[in-house]
């Protein structure tokens, strides 16, 4: 089959490289290769393994105990009688028959819940504007004892991969009492924004470094927390607008697209111009602003409206609807 | 007019007799299916998973190969599928699942993420001008997109890869290159000036 009419003619999209796979990816696969399948099958990809501890130990608890009441019976009957001693070695052995069934059973259930757990997403709880937070803190027991930064830092690691934000909010601030550090600080904020504890995340936006503060507080406003009273991205006192259209623009590659709308609004206080209408258009599209999306899309060329439709659409915002909710 | 730069690999396929005996599970086979196809699919994998989940490229990559591997006796060289759209699948479907998976943001952002050091600025500029578009399109246009464009599968693989109908393709893959055009006429201006993207409605 052919593409007709290709609307990206011309376009070499081959400049989107990526880099080679890793040198060692065949020793990495051989070595995954000779790992058992069940062992395999019960890594959820994310290095947590799942927790089957209830269940085996119910199990074998019950296997463990029909061998003692068969051990028991033969303890109290005695070995006097013949008869009675084979009876009761006949009962051994079928206990013992039952518990190997048991165990066989056992594996079996153990591999079904593995294919099943491969077979889905784990369920990595992560918190929701407004919603609960998933696992309370740790008290400060469960921490590791002393000051050891880079425990604590591997401890909050663990519990941010696992959906525990809050958890891994307090580690990461013990580890930042121990021992100060900038990608601490960073830690500390991103696991503020995502256990959803606002007054924590203004705190620690705060000593954030200058030039990331930007970047790192969408995370934040994505999750319905503003970190800032202010506004990060202020126009200069001079009307820099190309310094506030760079800005947009890597605002934009880093995914801040409300940062980016907020310095090209500053550039087109500077200077209306149709580029720069046609990228906060694009910027309120992407950062779901459907408000400003309409303002700005009345304010695009004729020409360009049919086409930059699109961005607005694919976020559901109907850049021709009115305002009205 | 599939205008294009394709990056569909030139290199051979994989021999016969390297596919028989990775199929009998000789690991120099293995090693050499591996090697031959690594690169496809960690590309693959690496696209579809822009803009969030890097940390699990490697990861996933491995995984592939991992299922491959063991489902590769069952593997029908004759059937419909080539053993690299096949492969492809398998590295699609789970790339699927890893984007379905809420993800937590990164822990640690990387500003400088998408700048090599290598190439010329032009073209880097190019490639991240493709790359956020391409990451801010809906995971079901990203697929079929990658797979259209970087992997050369053509509509009936990719339906079948998918699981979807071949309307629903064509549809995906239409608002996805329009998507991404209308990115780049803003991203770079100068590619409508140089008449690389007219205005088209």
């Amino acid at each position: 089959m052919t593409d007709d009419d290709h609307p990206l003619g011309g376009i070499d999209l081959a400049a989107w490289e990526p880099p080679p796979p890793p040198p060692d990816l065949a020793d990495a696969v051989m070595a995954r290769m000779r790992e058992p399948v069940g062992a395999a099958a019960l890594d959820h990809g994310d290095g947590g393994v799942v927790d089957r501890g209830p269940r085996r130990r119910w199990l074998a608890g019950a296997a463990v105990m029909v061998a003692a009441v068969v051990a028991a019976i033969a303890i109290v009957v005695g070995a006097g009688d013949r008869d009675e001693t084979k009876r009761l070695r006949a009962e051994l052995a079928q206990a013992q028959r039952q518990v190997a069934a048991l165990d066989d059973k056992l594996a079996a259930l153990d591999h079904k819940l593995a294919a099943l757990d491969a077979a889905r997403p784990a369920d990595v709880a992560v918190p929701r504007p407004g919603g609960p937070i998933p696992v309370p803190p740790p008290t400060a027991d469960a921490l590791p004892k002393g000051c050891d930064s880079e425990a604590l830092r591997a401890r909050g690691d663990d519990q941010y991969w696992q959906g525990n934000q809050a958890a891994a909010l307090v580690a990461f601030e013990a580890a930042l009492a121990c021992k100060p550090d900038d990608k601490l600080v960073q830690r500390v904020f991103m696991a503020s924004c995502a256990s959803m504890n606002a007054a924590k995340a203004r705190k620690y936006y705060a000593q954030l470094a200058k030039d990331r503060q930007a970047a790192l507080s969408q995370v934040c406003l994505r999750l319905g927390i503003d970190p800032v009273s202010t506004p990060p991205h202020r126009a200069p006192p001079a009307c820099d607008r190309a310094g506030l259209v760079n800005q947009g623009d890597e605002a934009v590659q880093n995914g801040a697209h409300a940062a980016a709308l907020r310095s090209y609004e500053g550039a087109l206080r500077c200077r209306v111009d149709e580029l720069v209408v046609s990228k906060a258009y694009l910027a309120a599209c992407n950062g779901k602003n459907a408000a400003k999306a309409r303002d700005y899309y009345r304010r695009l060329p004729a020409g360009k409206r049919n086409l930059l439709s699109q961005a607005c659409l694919r976020f559901g915002i109907d850049p021709l609807g009115d305002d009205q909710p | 007019m599939p205008a294009v730069a394709l990056t569909r690999t030139s290199e051979p396929p994989l021999d016969e007799l390297t596919l028989r005996r990775a199929q009998r599970g000789d690991e120099r086979a293995w090693r050499a299916l591996v090697a031959r196809h690594g690169p496809p699919v960690h590309a693959l994998i690496w696209r579809l998973l822009v803009g969030r989940a890097r940390h699990r490229v490697e990861d996933l990559v491995q995984e592939t190969f991992v299922r491959v591997l063991r489902a590769l006796p069952a593997f029908d060289p004759q059937g419909a599928a080539s053993l690299s759209t096949w492969m492809l699948t398998i590295a699609t479907r789970l790339a699927l699942n890893e984007l379905r998976r809420p993800e937590p943001q990164p822990l640690e952002i990387d500003l400088e993420a998408h700048d090599r050091t290598d190439g010329d600025a032009e073209r880097r500029r190019l490639g991240n001008a493709i790359a956020a578009g391409v990451a801010a399109l809906p995971d079901a246009q990203r697929v079929v997109f990658v797979l259209r464009e970087y992997h050369g599968l053509d509509y009936a693989e990719l339906a079948g890869a998918i699981e979807v109908d071949l309307g629903t393709i064509k549809s995906r893959l239409a608002r996805a290159r329009t998507a991404l055009r209308a990115h780049l006429i803003t991203a770079l201006p100068e590619l409508g000036e140089l008449g690389e993207l007219g205005e088209r409605t």
